[in-house]
């Protein structure tokens, strides 16, 4: 009888410890945050996917957040270049994403000089400008959130 | 002659004797005790549990030293382990969420820098500039 009673309660206990911390876990059906449940700051910065918001993965939705939450720290040529990329990185595929983001990280682990040479070498070779959008694009923000206007 | 200095007379013998007592007996003497146990009032008995060096059986008999074991009934001792799995899975649940708030704070780092980073975030994705990403390594 005791010894039942002990089984019971460490199986609840093990059961309530596993269920919570599984809640917790990354759910691949959650839909994310709501549109209308996000800050005034936060829409602002991610305006530019608002059309897009309802269709994206709840994961999607999560991490553009958690991006923008550090806008407000970038300088105003990087708000603006944030801005101008949003679009078309919410609309590339997951798996580009995730592999754009593993080029990245390798490439700013590169010394400085390093990165400046490659990034000649493809503008060179792609003919591309350098990413050099004007300031008015972004949507000026200080550090603390609030908008400058 | 106190109870304990006749305890600790005996106990040599007591514990000898446990391992000649066969299974049923010792199934019978086990139910005993928990029937006594149960019908105490007091948990703090002069008995302790000794694991029979045969198996996993519990039996009577006495400590070496003659003190107090089994203090704690024994719903009083599921109790305390039952909380103490819930306060490890706490801590476990704890754990993960703190990690889980830095990492998708440090997500949203790397996502923010390279929308802002001075290249096009399709650059990222060509098989060249990877190739040459790789080669700078």
């Amino acid at each position: 009888m005791g010894k039942r009673l002990t089984l019971i309660l460490l199986l609840a206990a093990t059961l309530f410890g596993l269920g919570v911390s599984s809640s917790y876990a990354a759910n691949p059906t959650d839909p994310g945050p709501r549109w209308e449940s996000l800050s005034p700051e936060i829409k602002q910065v991610l305006a530019p996917v608002a059309s897009d918001w309802e269709s994206m993965p709840g994961f999607q939705r999560k991490r553009l957040v958690n991006a923008a939450k550090h806008y407000p720290k970038l300088s105003l040529e990087e708000q603006a270049r944030f801005r101008e990329q949003l679009p078309r990185w919410a609309k590339l595929p997951h798996e580009e994403r995730k592999d754009a983001r593993e080029t990245y990280k390798k490439y700013h682990s590169l010394p400085q000089e390093q990165r400046d040479q490659l990034k000649k070498r493809w503008q060179e070779e792609n003919g591309a400008s350098p990413q050099t959008s004007p300031a008015s694009a972004a949507v000026p923000m200080s550090p603390s959130g609030t908008t400058d206007h | 002659m106190t109870e304990q200095d006749f305890a600790k007379k005996i106990r040599h013998h007591l514990n000898l004797s446990t391992k000649q007592i066969d299974g049923m007996t010792l199934q019978r003497l086990s139910d005993i005790r928990r029937q006594a146990l149960s019908a105490a009032a007091v948990a703090d008995r002069q008995f302790v549990m000794a694991q029979h060096p045969a198996g996993q059986q519990a039996v009577l008999g006495f400590h070496d030293n003659g003190n107090l074991e089994n203090g704690m009934s024994h719903l009083g001792r599921t109790v305390f382990i039952a909380l103490v799995v819930l306060t490890i899975f706490a801590g476990i649940f704890t754990w993960q969420r703190l990690n889980n708030d830095d990492d998708e704070s440090e997500q949203g780092l790397l996502d923010a820098k390279m929308l802002s980073s001075d290249l096009p975030v399709s650059t990222f994705t060509q098989p060249d500039f990877k190739e040459w990403v790789n080669g700078s390594r």
